[in-house]
């Protein structure tokens, strides 16, 4: 796919930015959000902008539109699309060229629907905004356009309201929108953010359809650096508000020109390598205050005292290869590689926590629903039946270790990390901590417990409570679980901050002056405070950008070859379990579907969902070409789960009708029943042991 | 080391407190919210020892025709139809109203908050049952609902208190219970549940010093409602009793002769939409600054 790209790239430009400076005035200070940025669109070219948050790419997206809010200025440059300047505009032809000409898609799917009004409606809104067409004529259209984008039985759907749909497929009635006028620039903005990586690859697959069919050149933000590596001709690499390094997609990844960009592909993880994601140190700078010289020195490895200085101009590496560095070629020669082998792992021990036919049932009657035990009044009312958000799981823990749980959202993964930590009493089955049952332990073995067993959150800026200061926070558990007095509670916080690379002067600090990566870090202090053997880490990393998510990652693999810890780590991201786990379990729909150790997962033979989950993830090496499995239809709703198998309405590799009927064992595969590789599947091993092609444990050989 | 870090037990609440004086005082709506609030209780509280006594009558005019006087060097607002002064009584009256208004409110804050607390943090049964109650005493309008519990006990100012403080309870329970509901499922708190932390403790570290804003401003903005229902309280004659100078009385006593007197009707009124907006002011403008959902960070 990469050659057609190529081809339909002509030299025409589209879309011309000139030394673009973007600023927002707040109170008390300018925010400079964009500084000097200038990039050529050609006609039929998709063009790649790739930054973590604060790098000003969606104000770069709002700039083009000039739609920037009451408090956004461009204070210098200029925007020209097709030739026209459009700070020339009025407000009036402004308005006709968005949406007919250049159409936006905003971040979040779900917010940029109106959610009363039907989405037939809305399509329809925007072509008669734009067109001269009735109303019946519209919406015939916006059922055209509905379909265009592979919305399951458009002509009903369009009826729909927005929370009806799956994010998914409003992701994809917002792309119709945008289409509906077949504007000639398409500008999507982190359209897969917030998505599970097998509607990712569903959304992918569409843009890249919609792009040979429509010949739209898009611009295409993100701060997946995979999606970039697979579906841009050309990328430009974001940060701080400024063009770090901009050139051809295999130019970019091949030959990285900035330290940055090094950096960040260092810090992407990627699955079954043996790459160690390696982090950028420090933090980006405050963009009201800038100091002179390289936006990037104080995190850059190959930065002198001349990058201190003056303005640092783009510089030349290569035709069609610029970069913003003044030490590149210093850069290039030595260029920054990821820590090659896997973490240091603790052997794994005894047995310390497990669970057995363990089931979570959520069963919300309404008060008034109880009053009536009544059949009839449930059906009355259209009761739903319950929540089966964990289902018959067995799980194993050993001192030690640290397992992975991989499911995408509404898989039951979060539901089982806190039910197995008592923080939801389990419907059925039991948890058993060193051998004890947990269900029957008294108030002070349950304390006990608490302080053993402890948990980190996904979100850091909810996680920590604001009006307590840093040190009172890690505090907390040492006053509730030991019998040190003030000062060797004070010692041991000063202690734990340093043990997670934090200064003693955060212990005065409150958290909303911390960013997110030290928040998290403050949280998995407070986890280790009380000793305990055992951490939840849930999605620890999902709410940080790349080059701080790598920093994290190391954090924990270093306390835990220090502390012995053991970690139950839960998240969406295969890439990230991947490095740093010794077990995987892959959970769907409230069920373990495949479990075993790391290498087991990554390689056959693979559970039909597993296969469809690696096969999702992007390739970072724009020379191999991802070919995803794509699932069809949506994760059924956790209230109606399928019988038999509950992967069988979405399996490919679906045998027939035992599939629907009855539900599969976990049974081990190879050798004995001694593998610790288990499958839940009807499916020959055979037929489960096909290669997946261009997984990157395979094709490195 | 100990030295330093031995003061996160006491964060530094100077520079917190700095930081919030300044917002306030850039902030017009709280600033003149502030003025007006400040200026009426200072009025109020020393006030009355600068006026002549606002029971005494003044025979002379009590018995002349007309029996009011309009304003003069003598009676700067004029005298009622008694020969009072009215400065003096509106003055002195700020007294029990603006008592009523914060004792009330405190009152309401005292019963509401922690109703609020318990049933927002612990849902289910507790709160439908407790909240169901609530919506029954709100379906009262309030005055009515003074009236009834005045009527049952007697009139007084302290029963003016506590039936202003009843009839606006379960409106602050209501607002307290939101904002517990929604700090609830923040991950601090899971996270103290995490670690074993007893109910009290969660309700008490987690919860209520970030739900302090919404109590501070709630209850701010219902001490001028709850003058306002005092004073009807007074006006129709179950508040304050005579002769003690109260605005609502005042204004009851002024409405039988508005058409001989106009001004014994004006200052009072004036004195309370002067005090009510006041409070309502400070309330909003601290919203402003308190409130992190209407803040940008």
């Amino acid at each position: 796919m990469q050659l057609e790209q190529t081809q339909t790239t002509s030299n025409e430009t589209v879309l011309s930015i000139d030394s673009l400076h973007v600023e927002y005035s707040t109170p008390g200070s300018n925010v400079r959000a964009v500084r000097d940025v200038s990039l050529d669109v050609a006609r039929g070219e998709t063009h790649g902008i790739a930054g973590e948050s604060g790098s000003g790419k969606s104000t770069l997206a709002l700039a083009i539109l000039q739609y920037l809010g009451d408090n956004g200025s461009i204070t210098s440059g200029t925007v020209q699309f097709n030739g026209t300047d459009l700070q020339e505009l009025s407000e009036s032809e402004l308005r006709s060229l968005r949406g007919n000409d250049i159409a936006h898609v905003a971040q979040d799917a779900k917010s940029s629907l109106n959610p009363s009004l039907s989405v037939g409606e809305q399509v329809a809104e925007t072509i008669q905004a734009h067109q001269d067409v009735s109303r019946s004529e519209a919406h015939q259209q916006a059922i055209e356009m509905l379909r265009e984008v592979d919305i399951p039985d458009p002509e009903y759907n369009a009826d729909q309201y927005p929370h009806e749909l799956s994010g998914g497929q409003q992701q994809r009635v917002l792309i119709a929108m945008a289409l509906s006028c077949s504007p000639e620039l398409l500008i999507l903005d982190e359209p897969t953010t917030g998505l599970d990586v097998t509607t990712q690859s569903k959304i992918v697959e569409l843009i890249q359809d919609l792009k040979d069919e429509y010949e739209t050149t898009i611009v295409l933000i993100t701060h997946n650096l995979e999606i970039i590596a697979q579906i841009t001709d050309r990328v430009s690499i974001m940060y701080a508000g400024e063009l770090m390094e901009q050139g051809d997609v295999y130019s970019i990844f091949d030959d990285p020109s900035n330290p940055y960009t090094q950096g960040l592909l260092a810090a992407t993880p990627e699955i079954g390598s043996d790459k160690a994601p390696t982090a950028i140190p420090g933090q980006i700078p405050d963009l009201t205050d800038l100091d002179d010289g390289c936006t990037f020195a104080d995190r850059c490895a190959f930065a002198t005292e001349e990058c201190r200085t003056g303005s640092i101009a783009m510089e030349t590496v290569a035709d069609d290869h610029e970069t913003r560095c003044r030490r590149w070629e210093a850069a290039v020669e030595d260029p920054i590689q990821p820590k090659r082998g896997t973490y240091d792992r603790a052997s794994a021990g005894g047995e310390l926590l497990s669970a057995t036919g363990l089931r979570k049932i959520f069963d919300e009657p309404s008060t008034v629903g109880t009053l009536f035990e009544d059949t009839s009044f449930e059906r009355f009312f259209d009761l739903e039946p319950p929540v089966k958000a964990v289902n018959d799981v067995d799980i194993t823990v050993r001192e030690s270790e640290t397992v992975g749980l991989v499911g995408e959202s509404g898989s039951g993964k979060s539901t089982l990390g806190r039910t197995l930590l008592s923080l939801l009493e389990p419907t059925e089955g039991t948890v058993t901590f060193r051998g004890d049952d947990v269900g029957e332990f008294d108030s002070s073995e349950m304390r006990e417990f608490y302080s053993e067993c402890q948990i980190v959150f996904q979100n850091p800026h909810s996680s920590l409570n604001p009006r307590k200061t840093i040190g009172q926070i890690i505090e907390r558990p040492l006053r509730m679980f030991t019998d040190a007095d003030a000062e060797a509670r004070t010692n041991r916080v000063v202690e734990l901050l340093e043990q997670v690379d934090l200064g003693p002067e955060y212990v005065r600090r409150y958290p909303h002056e911390l960013s997110g990566g030290e928040k998290q870090r403050v949280a998995i202090a407070r986890a280790f405070a009380p000793n305990p053997s055992f951490i939840v880490l849930d999605e620890p990393v999902s709410a940080l950008d790349v080059s701080v998510q790598a920093n994290i990652l190391d954090l924990l693999s270093d306390l835990r070859a220090e502390y012995g810890t053991t970690y139950l780590l839960i998240s969406h991201d295969l890439s990230v379990i991947s490095a740093i786990c010794d077990r995987i379990m892959i959970m769907y729909l409230g069920e373990i579907v495949e479990s075993g150790r790391r290498d087991d997962i990554f390689e056959p033979p693979y559970h039909p969902y597993t296969r469809a989950l690696l096969s999702s993830i992007p390739n970072l090496d724009p020379h191999k070409e991802s070919s995803p499995i794509l699932l069809e239809g949506d994760v059924p709703s956790m209230r109606n789960t399928p019988n038999g198998c509950s992967f069988h309405t979405r399996c490919p590799q679906k045998i027939g009708s035992v599939c629907e009927e009855s539900c599969p064992e976990v049974e081990p595969t190879g050798e004995g029943e001694s593998s610790e590789h288990g499958i839940a599947c009807h499916l020959d091993e055979d037929e489960m042991s096909t290669a997946i092609e261009g997984l990157h444990n395979d094709a490195d050989g | 080391m100990s030295v330093e870090t031995e003061s996160y037990r006491n964060p530094s609440i100077s520079t917190r407190l700095g930081t919030f004086a300044r917002e306030f005082l850039t902030n017009p709506v709280a600033a003149s919210g502030a003025f007006i609030v400040l200026s009426a209780i200072l009025v109020s509280v020393f006030g009355p020892y600068l006026v002549t006594d606002p029971t005494v009558t003044d025979p002379a005019s009590r018995f002349a025709a007309p029996s009011f006087l309009d304003p003069s060097s003598s009676f700067l607002l004029g005298a009622d139809q008694y020969g009072r002064d009215i400065l003096a009584r509106v003055i002195v009256g700020g007294r029990s109203t603006i008592l009523l208004g914060v004792s009330a409110s405190a009152l309401g804050l005292a019963l509401g908050v922690p109703i609020g607390l318990l049933t927002g943090y612990l849902g289910g049964k507790v709160d439908e049952v407790v909240m169901r109650l609530m919506d029954a005493l709100m379906s009262f309008p309030s005055l009515l609902l003074g009236l009834l519990i005045l009527t049952t006990l007697s009139s007084s100012i302290w029963n003016a208190i506590l039936a202003v403080g009843i009839a606006y309870f379960p409106r602050i329970a209501r607002v307290v219970r939101s904002s517990t509901i929604s700090v609830k499922n923040e991950e601090y708190v899971k996270a103290a549940e995490a670690r074993g932390e007893s109910t009290v403790s969660i309700i008490f570290r987690e919860i209520l010093p970030n739900v302090t804003s919404a109590i501070i401003v709630e209850g701010t903005i219902r001490v001028g409602f709850a003058m306002l229902v005092g004073s009807s309280l007074s006006f129709l004659g179950l508040g304050a009793q005579p002769p003690a100078p109260d605005w609502g009385y005042m204004v009851a006593q002024a409405r039988v002769t508005v058409y001989q007197s106009p001004y014994f009707l004006l200052w009072p009124s004036l004195a309370l939409a002067y005090t009510v907006t006041g409070f309502n002011l400070l309330g909003d403008g601290l919203r402003d600054i308190l409130d992190p959902q209407t803040r940008s960070d």
